[in-house]
This record gives structure tokens, sequence and C-alpha cells, in this order.
């Protein structure tokens, strides 16, 4: 009984402060609408998708897999991802990308590895406003990497899978899920705020309060009524 | 004319508002241990949280139990009840005691069998003194015997002293507190200079209750249907007095004869 007065309470003191939360959910909305629908610039991904192997062993498939081999397998694919993103590669990725090769920090914020869990193949991920660019950069670190795979560490072991397409659609802002965020921000920030608004305000509000306060019994409770005063 | 919108006991006797003045009054009544209030005064710990709507309303649910009920305006700061009931306030309480003649020369009868109304009248300028003077002594003495009920309209509690004042000479005091108006500290205080002076505050009032946004509201009810159901009384006599209702005439679930009252005191101003 108790528990239900008190969530009621909560409640009521939501629909009192509606306007509060209402007007949070909406400012949250018209921000996240304005950022992404005006301000964000879309971006662009595009994809190349690598397959590693183990050099040593022209085959695996007839000969068993040690426990060692898986190990060194993992290891492989993780130096590979790392590798992808070395000065090695990016400079040289850079310079066919009509860049300069010496500051590639840039470039690099833009290329983003990924293994995918429990197979031996790589992705590399170029996200950018100029899709042509993000397929160019991205097939170009596929092919640099190949090359530097061989020169470096003399294994010939890098195939490329799937080259990069110049991406249709842009992949960011996401619309929906930045209107989901806006919305669950807002709404968090005005149930806050109804709360907080309702706290600092020092009126009584409730017959309970005003018992405990002026410590008399309760007489009569009048509903609210227009009158001419 | 008397103000419809605010005498909702008398205009619209089977509302909610109405029914619950009703219970308020139930409660009055018996909230003393072991004495009867005959004397009251309604007060609030500021201005604007309905007072002189309460007193108004109290006294014509105490008037339609076939009551004889005086209604006096002792807010003399900011007199309000002239207005409900349309009457004329240039004469009242202030003008008899300042001429120390007939308490009820200005008193007037209500549009509410039994009830009468007096005044405030004009604006004394020592309205804390006057109520102090041997002449409001004198008046309650005379006044009170020839009612059942004698009840006050009172200027708020925590800024004037008058309330406190009068509470020392009635039987007790009824608090209205205005939901969402009044500032904790303010009702403490209130509560405060109230037990001061030892007044017996006979309990709280609760007005401008939103129905939709209180929780406490439907529990209070379902309270008040167990506790002093007029409810069942009510379900039965709707359809037969709708008329009656209408005019105003009766509310009372048990007209009785008012006791106390001799015969050729009926209206007060028939008195020389």
């Amino acid at each position: 009984m108790e528990g239900n007065v008190d969530l009621l309470t909560y409640l009521l003191l939501l629909k009192r402060r509606a306007l509060v939360v209402v007007l949070s959910v909406v400012l949250a909305l018209a921000g996240a609408g304005v950022y992404t629908f005006f301000l964000a610039r879309p971006q662009y991904t595009a994809n190349t998708v690598l397959f590693v192997w183990q050099s040593q062993g022209t085959d695996t498939s007839g000969s068993t897999m040690t426990y060692n081999d898986l190990i060194f397998n993992e290891k492989l694919v993780s130096d590979y991802r790392e590798l992808c993103k070395s000065r090695a590669v990016t400079s040289k990725v850079a310079e066919l990308n009509g860049l300069d090769p010496t500051a590639t920090a840039a470039l690099t914020s833009k290329i983003d590895v990924t293994t995918k869990s429990n197979t031996r193949l790589l992705l590399i991920t170029v996200t950018d406003t100029d899709p042509v660019f993000a397929a160019n950069v991205a097939n170009t670190v596929a092919t640099v990497f190949q090359e530097v795979v061989v020169e470096k560490m003399g294994a010939e072991n890098v195939q490329v899978i799937d080259t990069a397409l110049i991406p249709s659609a842009p992949s960011s802002p996401n619309k929906p899920m930045n209107m989901l965020i806006a919305l669950i921000v807002g709404l968090a920030a005005g149930v806050g705020l109804a709360f907080l608004i309702d706290f600092l305000d020092g009126t009584v509000k409730t017959i309970e309060e005003i018992e405990t306060i002026t410590g008399k019994t309760l007489l009569g409770v009048v509903p609210e009524f227009e009158t001419e005063g | 004319m008397h103000d419809e919108k605010t005498l909702q006991t008398l205009a619209n006797p089977r509302s909610p508002v109405a029914e619950a003045f009703r219970v308020a009054r139930t409660n009055i009544e018996f909230s003393g241990v072991d004495q009867s209030i005959k004397t009251f005064l309604v007060t609030s710990s500021m201005k604007r949280e309905g007072k002189t709507t309460v007193v108004s309303n109290l006294a014509v649910a105490f008037a339609q139990l076939g009551r004889k009920v005086l209604l006096v305006d002792a807010d003399f700061r900011r007199p309000m009840l002239h207005r409900v009931f349309g009457l004329d306030n240039r004469h009242g309480i202030t003008t008899s005691l300042l001429k120390k003649g007939d308490p009820l020369e200005f008193a007037h009868a209500t549009a509410v069998p039994g009830l009468y109304v007096l005044p405030s009248g004009p604006i004394p300028p020592n309205p804390a003194e006057l109520l102090m003077t041997a002449a409001m002594a004198s008046f309650l003495e005379r006044v009170i015997p020839q009612f059942d009920h004698v009840i006050f309209d009172t200027p708020p509690v925590t800024i004037v002293t008058d309330a406190a004042i009068l509470s020392t000479k009635v039987d007790g005091v009824v608090l209205v507190v205005r939901s969402g108006k009044v500032d904790r500290r303010l009702l403490k205080r209130c509560r405060e200079q109230l037990d001061q002076v030892k007044a017996n505050v006979l309990g709280v009032v609760v007005n401008g209750i939103n129905r939709e946004n209180e929780a406490y509201y439907y529990q209070y009810y379902y309270y008040s249907y167990y506790g002093q159901s007029q409810t069942p009384q009510r379900r039965k006599r709707r359809t037969k007095k709708k008329r009656s209702a209408r005019s105003g005439q009766d509310v009372a679930p048990t007209v009785r004869e008012p006791q106390g009252v001799r015969i050729g005191q009926e209206d007060p101003r028939s008195e020389p």
C-alpha cells in the first residue's frame, strides 16, 4: 500500500511537472535534429577484407592443427592488425593518395582495422566525408599492406578477399539512432529536472506533508473549484 | 445577491465540493473531545488560501443541519465575507463594537435559513486592539447564547496577530491550508504561533486539491465514505430531491430543531 502510494506520488509529480519533461525532450530532439540534419557532415565508410594464413606448411587442411598453431595464428592476425596502421603502411598510402607522407596522423585516424572473431579475416575500414577517397584509401591500404608484409616479413600470406566499393550512402550520422539517443537523454534530463524543481520548490503539496508539519488532524479536503474572488 | 460560485454548498449541494465541506463540518463537530464546538474561527497561514470560501461554505453547511449560525467577518484588514454574501459593508461588527449598541444590529439574514452574516464594517485603525477590548468580550457574551454556532473569518496568522487573539476567545481554530501555495517554513511558523497562544486547533482543511494531481484525494475519499458516510443517503435522495436541491432548500440529512434557540430570537434583526 505504502509503496503504491509512493509510486503514485512520483507519477503525479511527473504529471504536475509534465511541461518540464516535455520541454526537455523537445529541446533535446531539436538539438539533435539540427545537428544530425544540418550541421553534421555525412561520413562514408569503405571496407576491404583480407585473409591471413599461416605461411609455414603449404597447406594446413591436410595436417592436424596443434594448439601452438592456433596461438600462432591468433598472434599473427593481431600483428597484422597493428601493422596496417604502422607508418610503413600509412606513409605509402598517403603518398599514393596525394597526401603528405610525413603527416599521417589524420589519415591513420580514419583507418580502423578489426578482426572478425575466431577467423583469420582482417577488416580494414576507412571513414571519410568523401566516399571515393574512402574507397581509394581502403584499397591502397590493402595493397600496400600486402607489399609491406612481403617486403618486411618475407611472407606471402595475405590475400585480398573483398576490395572496397565506393559507398553509396553515408554511414553516419545515423539519423534514427541520434534521435533515439536524444529522446532518451531528453527524457532522463526532463525527469531529473522535474524532481529537482519539485524538491527546490518549498511549498507543501501533499496532504501527508501538511499533516506532518502542522501536526493537526485532517478535517477535510476540498477539491479545487473556481471562485470569483 | 450571494456569490454562487463560491457558495458551492448552496448552489451545488450535490457536488463533490459541497460534499467535502459537509465532511469537514462533521469532523469539526466531532473534533471536540469533551466539549461541543460551538464557536470557532477559520484562519490560514497566509492570504489567498481560501479562508473566506471555506468559512462561508462551512457556515452554510452548519446552517443546512437546521442550526442557527452566525458568521462574523473578523478580518478587519481585508474583509471579504460581505462580497460572498452580497452584503453592504458600510456597517458591521466594528460599528457595533464602537457604538457598544446591539451586537446584531448589522447582521443580515441570508438565503440559507438559519444563517446570519455579520460583515466587518469599516476598517478600524487598530484591528488587533479592537479584538481585545471589553466591548468584544461583551459582544461574544451576548451573541454566543443566541446561536448554535458562531463562526469567524479572520486574517492570516503569520501576517497579523488578530486570529491568535481571537483564538483564545473561541472553542477552536480551523486552519485552512492551500495545497501547493504555502511554504513549509511559513506553515511551521503558523503552527508555532497558534501553539504559543494555546489555541485549540481542531485541525486542518486542505483547500484547492487538484483531483487529478493529488494521490491522497482518492484515498481520503474512500476513507471518508467508510468513516462518516453520507453517500448512501445521497444516492437515495438524489432523484427525489433534485428540484429542492437546486433551489438550495435542503441539504441536511437530518433536519433537527436547533438547540438553545429561544423563541422570539429567530431573526436577530427583529430585536429592538
